[in-house]
């Protein structure tokens, strides 16, 4: 068999994906994405469902082939090479029920088994975590419930200690003091490493604290890739009378139109040097990513 | 990187300690399926009238035989639909789990052509006569088992269909071999038709044949796998 020389990657160039094309039989679910993840930042990736978070996630750590497009960790393929898949954790959702090999095992057989991949999988902090969410290695994954899966993927996902590691919904089923608590471990973990982590989620604002970039897909393709910050502050929630608000919004990109009572408002996403006019009555208001995310993805929701 | 094979794949191959366990799991249900199974069908052949203690032994090898081959295409399809996906899901790539598979197959092999040879024997079949003939049949088994586990994936309910009819055919195919293994036929047949190496050839060239076969369709269908 003829092989390709592959070298370890340097990861330190990211993690870069160009004119991804992902297509289910007839259905394409992703169109060309072009995407680059840099290295020691947190990003949360946002999406309806159906979107294509998980595919998209699935692609980038080689765990499904393309339909187009290549991967590239350091400028080598993801694909098949496991001196870059050993430095990619995609730590997906568990569902035993649906899943025949993941419920006959028990916790610490689905630890030890994820372990063999990973190169610099942190024993002690597998034991440090498996003792603070209160989780036996001998308990089964099929007896276990969505909280408790969610740990799982959790303690999978920060002990592999993969530079770049993927969480797909790890907030699914957690209560609130664990989710908060997830989101801790995650920051500590981030400062002590600087791993690059991508968190794809549907509980917007709470995650919205951690995330350095926002990355938000909308109908296969990428609708905004940008600092979170930076998007936050450039969008704002205009309302007022009709004629005041349509006067304010000329010439800018605006979202989601909606009559609130008597009078109208709707989003503004401001360009870099773009201000709202000063001399309309419009009461002015600042948004939430979620908010932000829900004005960019409902219906009517493309800039006006 | 559309077109993506495996021949691009570097070295290393990580996560076999997994396989291996599985391997010695499979071993464990197959011989004690086996050893239950084969004495019960023996009864029902012993209640029967005019049987041997000859024909006795041979039915006993036949049934210990097809059982340990049914589970052996049982546990190839059981490995393939449900570990090969969750090991993708945790890292693995797609040249690993061809290589932990065979890795998997190796423990039960070796037990099943070492009971194979034993109970050859003890029906006065010489050793050397029983390998090749016994290494056909568990090449066969497992090249069947990845076969008719990609067909399944594949065709859905008519693969399993499919599964079934050949599954069965496979079992009636074996016992009819040893049929003519034992009787010393299969010699014979292949004198009369030209074979130079005889019975043990013709089986060991259908096995390995069976076993590109299902080799080559596993990784086809691994290239494309999709996990969800």
């Amino acid at each position: 068999m003829a092989r390709e020389e592959r070298r370890t990657p340097d990861i330190r160039q990211g993690l870069t994906g160009r004119g991804i094309v992902k297509r289910y039989g007839k259905k394409e679910v992703l169109h060309g994405i072009d995407l680059a993840l840099e290295p020691g930042k947190i990003y949360g990736l946002i999406g309806r469902n159906g979107a294509g978070k998980t595919t998209l996630l699935s692609l980038l750590s080689a765990q499904n082939p393309l339909t187009a497009g290549e991967v590239l960790l350091g400028g080598e393929p993801v694909w098949e090479n496991i001196l870059a898949m050993s430095c990619i954790c995609f730590s997906r959702e568990l569902n035993p029920s649906g899943e025949a090999g993941t419920a006959a095992m028990k916790v610490g057989q689905y630890l030890d088994t994820a372990a063999a991949y990973f190169p610099h999988w942190d024993r002690e902090m597998e034991s440090r975590l498996l003792a603070h969410f209160q989780l036996e290695r001998r308990e089964k994954l099929a007896k276990l419930s969505k909280g408790m899966l969610s740990m799982v993927t959790i303690i999978t996902a920060m002990a592999s200690k993969a530079p770049y590691t993927f969480l797909d919904e790890p907030a699914a089923g957690l209560d609130v003091i664990a989710r908060e608590e997830f989101y801790r471990m995650l920051l500590e973990e981030y400062a002590a490493t600087g791993r690059t982590f991508v968190i794809s989620t549907h509980i917007i604002d709470e995650a919205a604290a951690v995330l350095e970039e926002t990355i938000i897909l909308k109908d296969g393709e990428i609708l905004v890739k940008e600092n979170t910050e930076e998007l936050v502050s450039s969008c704002v929630y205009i309302s007022g009378r009709e004629e005041e608000v349509r006067k304010a919004a000329q010439g800018l990109r605006v979202y989601h139109w909606e009559a609130v009572g008597r009078s109208v408002g709707c989003m503004v996403w401001l360009r870099e040097g773009e201000e709202l006019p000063s001399d309309c009555a419009i009461q002015v208001q600042p948004v939430s990513l979620q908010k932000i995310f829900a004005a960019l993805c409902q219906e009517g929701g493309e800039a006006q | 990187m559309t077109g993506q094979g495996f021949l691009a794949a570097p070295g290393g191959v990580r996560g076999l300690g997994f396989w291996w366990r599985q391997g010695w799991k499979s071993i464990g249900a197959c011989l004690v399926t086996a050893a239950i199974v084969t004495p019960a069908v023996l009864l029902i052949f012993l209640a029967g009238p005019g049987l041997d203690a000859g024909s006795a032994q041979y039915i006993f090898l036949c049934c210990f035989l097809i059982v340990g081959f049914m589970i052996l295409l049982i546990q190839e399809n059981v490995s393939f639909q449900a570990h090969i996906p969750q090991l993708i899901r945790m890292g693995s790539t797609r040249r690993e789990t061809l290589w932990g598979l065979t890795l998997f197959q190796l423990p039960m092999a070796v037990g099943l052509l070492a009971a194979f040879l034993a109970l050859g024997m003890a029906l006065g079949l010489p050793a050397g006569r029983g390998l090749a003939p016994g290494l056909g049949i568990l090449l066969a088994g497992n090249g069947l088992g990845e076969l008719l586990a990609v067909l399944q994936r594949k065709l859905g309910a008519v693969g399993l269909l499919c599964y079934v009819v050949l599954y069965g055919a496979a079992g009636m195919t074996l016992s009819f071999s040893l049929t003519m293994l034992v009787e010393g036929e299969v010699a014979a047949f292949g004198r009369r038709f030209g074979y130079l190496w005889g019975n043990g050839a013709a089986l060991l060239a259908a096995g390995l044949i069976l076993y590109g076969l299902g080799r080559l369709s596993l990784r086809r269908c691994l290239s494309k796998l999709e996990v969800r």
